[in-house]
């Protein structure tokens, strides 16, 4: 993957773009159409490479995905722009509307209305859960999906210690077949 | 340097590192941390999540606010820069040595073994934030009414959200 260069500011300011107007699960398909099929900046395999990396390692996938291919068009300052530029937007919202609410506080309409929200945003989760865990709730591993669930949503075990369990048994029950 | 600067700081960078599968994966943990430190209650938590899911960009840029609800504007900075730099470190670094490692089965074998853990993970999330987001007959018609939605013509998650929050407030202003 040959590096391509394109100009800090050019950089920062497509991933600005979408960091304001791509909302939660959409953020990643976003990415695609921007990057691969608007701008010709990474290609299909590209994309795919860095959602597979995205995935596998601790993070945010698109947080992940902005630091891969910040590094890819412009080195590794492309990197740290990229993954600044996407965080920024939002988390500026964030700030006002948490400014907000905290000199609204005891409104009862903002209580209510925050209600509400919360109420669907759990939906979107569940739903989220469902669409990408289909294949492993539909499968023997489902042993281990409820394993982690109950250890972590009911006994209410720190998640390291349940990491550190759970992972080995579970990677170790995934191993590679024995080939002859 | 303050005390609870510093353990924000050492909280959310190793949140950071234990995010399998996505940020969300972290709900139940992260919800967990915040009530014992006494940094929210478990709404702020489920209702500063819930923003996340107003907001534009990634929903877990909402760790800002739990920052900010822990120490003001430092406390923020602080988690936001804790939370977003271990992994993304690891991330640059890990992305350059993949393709060497892309053919071993064992890298397959940790994909498929740590799938499950984060849909577990998820579950457990959707009941820490569901516990105290959903506590009324508003609320849990809310929920419903979202979730068949969202299974059925999967509108934009932002759109629902608002939507459910603009029916709550509008249900407060006829309820007075």
């Amino acid at each position: 993957m040959g590096l391509m260069k394109v100009p800090l500011w050019r950089l920062a300011l497509v991933f600005a773009q979408m960091g304001a107007s791509g909302f939660g699960t959409s953020m990643l398909p976003y990415y695609r159409s921007r990057l691969v099929e608007e701008l010709g900046w990474v290609s299909e395999d590209e994309f795919l490479r860095a959602l597979k990396i995205g995935q596998a390692l601790p993070g945010l996938n698109a947080t992940n995905m902005s630091v891969i291919f910040g590094d890819k068009l412009a080195g590794p300052v492309g990197a740290f722009v990229a993954t600044v530029a996407v965080l920024l937007p939002g988390a500026l919202s964030l700030c006002a509307m948490g400014a907000f609410y905290l000199t609204h506080q005891n409104d009862p309409g903002l209580d209510r209305a925050l209600d509400g929200v919360a109420a669907a945003a759990c939906a979107v989760l569940l739903t989220t859960t469902w669409r990408l865990g289909k294949k492993q709730l539909m499968s023997p591993q489902v042993v281990m999906v409820a394993s982690t669930a109950i250890a972590v949503g009911y006994f209410r075990v720190s998640l390291p210690l349940a990491l550190l369990v759970l992972v080995p048994i579970s990677v170790w029950s995934c191993r590679p077949k024995e080939r002859k | 340097m303050n005390s609870t600067l510093t353990h924000l700081a050492m909280v959310f960078g190793g949140l950071s590192l234990l995010a399998i599968g996505g940020g969300s994966s972290l709900l139940p943990e992260m919800q967990s941390v915040c009530v014992a430190n006494g940094w929210t209650t478990p709404e702020q938590f489920s209702e500063t999540y819930s923003l996340g899911q107003v907001a534009p960009g990634p929903p877990m840029t909402m760790v800002v606010l739990l920052g900010y609800h822990a120490a003001g504007w430092m406390g923020a900075l602080v988690v936001l820069l804790a939370f977003f730099t271990p992994a993304c470190a690891l991330t640059w670094g890990a992305a350059r040595l993949w393709d060497r490692f892309a053919d071993s089965p064992w890298r397959q074998a940790l994909e498929d073994g740590l799938a499950p853990i984060s849909i577990g993970l998820l579950l457990s999330g959707v009941f820490a934030v569901g516990q105290a987001a959903i506590k009324d007959s508003l609320t849990v018609t809310l929920a419903l009414v979202a979730l068949v939605l969202a299974l059925w013509k999967n509108p934009s998650p932002a759109l629902l959200v608002l939507g459910s929050g603009l029916i709550a407030f509008l249900g407060s202003l006829l309820g007075t």
